[in-house]
């Protein structure tokens, strides 16, 4: 009960923290070309659970901001639309990927009063 | 193989609903990304035991309302008006719709007052006016809703189309995408305030328009029939040279509304040009009603019109006077104190 009282207050900072990672994981991904449902399970079998309604639009608007390329493949039964990193992508992904180092180094060294716990 | 028929069309009635909602242009592509992407989610629910249908089913449900998808999709302005310009859009509203309306109800009653229709009976004739005019500023309080509405609409959308085209062929620039960094040389230049709005003007000139029409409209035979056939409400000697005199200090006062509409600000001086002229159109009055008969003397004959009708006109002109030049006094006073 306690735990799910926490989670709802999180819930939307959580949102929040993880949104912006979401493009930097579709970019660390796609340097291998992938497929939208391909690329949702990987990120979900590598923890990142990522909804689909949220990842297809997302790969559409990295694809018109230029970040990512894609084509048809239409040689299987099913034709799938296989999304690749370009140039481009790769210059913002590797700022979004320093940034996050950054942010990780500044928000664990921020000095901070101990911390009292409640139980 | 019926069930394949129910999930498909189950499957295209949810991309219709997506798609429809997208420019033409991403339509066909988005929909056969999603098509097989619930074909890739409904094998995963039947690799797990799952039917067809119900797998089918969860995976539609898992893309969720097909609405919000389709905004995720295409996010652009949903709205009407947005913040940016929601304050001048209420600033033009408040301007036009005064002005539409007052402008559209007035020259009605006044083309309605001077036609023949239903001179047959008083009531008749005021409601033959007034229903029309009433019903005319409607349509133009309306019409000037609509018009700001359509305005900042239109104005909203071309910003919108205008930022996306710089998004997209904003190619051979490096991808910082910094908006331009505002400025305090985009403040416009400062306004000075005004004491009277639009609005106002416009109303005056309307009561104005009614004041000068007034003594033309009394002229007017009362009845076509009857024993009273022909003859006017108001004295027909009255005429030189009161009214003439009468129309000149109406057309001065809208001079001097005018005046205070371009001067802005209320000053002692445009105060003082307001009393003269209030206290000639006061003496004019109280004059006329207690050297003149002023109503025709037809109906004086008859009993309709008695003597206190001279000492209750004076009392009104007299209390209206007094009230204008305390409502201005007190407004010139106001605003020159809030001007320090």
């Amino acid at each position: 009960m306690e735990a799910d009282l926490e989670d709802r207050d999180a819930a939307p900072h959580l949102q929040q923290l993880r949104r912006g990672t979401v493009v930097l994981a579709c970019l660390l991904v796609l340097d291998e070309p992938r497929y939208g449902y391909a690329l949702l399970r990987t990120l979900g079998d590598a923890g990142l659970d990522v909804e689909a309604n949220t990842l297809y639009p997302l790969l559409r608007r990295l694809e018109t901001q230029g970040l990512l390329e894609s084509d048809w493949n239409t040689e299987e039964s099913r034709p799938r639309k296989f999304y690749r990193i370009t140039p481009r992508g790769v210059r913002v992904r590797d700022v979004l990927e320093a940034e996050r180092l950054r942010l990780h180094a500044t928000l664990s060294a921020l000095p901070r009063p101990p911390r009292h716990t409640e139980d | 193989m019926p069930s394949t028929v129910t999930t498909l069309s189950l499957t295209d009635a949810y991309l219709h609903e997506v798609v429809r909602r997208l420019p033409a242009r991403s339509r066909a592509d988005v929909a056969q990304e999603l098509r097989g992407t619930l074909a890739d989610m409904t094998d995963d629910g039947v690799a797990r035991g799952l039917p067809p249908e119900e797998a089918e089913r969860r995976a539609l449900e898992e893309l969720g309302d097909p609405a919000r998808l389709a905004e995720d999709y295409s996010p652009g302005p949903h709205h009407l008006i947005g913040p940016a310009h929601y304050h001048d859009f209420l600033e033009l509203l408040r301007v036009l719709v005064p002005v539409l309306a007052g402008l559209f109800g007035g020259l009605t009653l006044i083309g309605r007052l001077f036609e023949e229709a239903g001179r047959e009976s008083l009531a008749g004739y005021l409601a033959l006016s007034l229903v029309p005019a009433l019903g005319a500023a409607i349509q133009g309080a309306l019409m000037g809703a609509g018009i700001a509405v359509v305005v900042y609409a239109v104005v909203e959308r071309v910003e919108a189309a205008e930022a996306a085209e710089r998004a997209e062929t904003g190619a051979p620039e490096p991808p910082a995408e910094e908006p331009p960094r505002w400025s305090t040389a985009q403040l416009p230049p400062p306004r000075p305030e005004r004491d009277v709005t639009v609005g106002e003007l416009v109303w005056a000139t309307i009561g104005l328009s009614f004041a000068f029409a007034a003594p033309f409209l009394l002229s007017r035979p009362l009845a076509r029939e009857g024993a009273l056939a022909g003859e006017p409400l108001l004295d027909p000697a009255l005429w030189m040279p009161w009214v003439p005199l009468y129309l000149l200090l109406v057309a001065v006062s809208w001079g001097w509304e005018l005046l205070r509409f371009f001067r802005r600000r209320w000053s002692w001086g445009l105060f003082s040009v307001n009393a003269v002229v209030d206290l000639a159109m006061a003496a004019l009055l109280i004059t006329v009603l207690r050297t003149e008969s002023v109503v025709n003397p037809v109906l004086r004959d008859r009993g309709w019109v008695g003597e206190e009708f001279s000492r209750i006109g004076v009392a009104v002109v007299v209390v209206i006077t007094v009230w204008d030049l305390v409502a201005t006094f007190l407004a010139c006073r106001r605003s020159i104190a809030r001007r320090g």
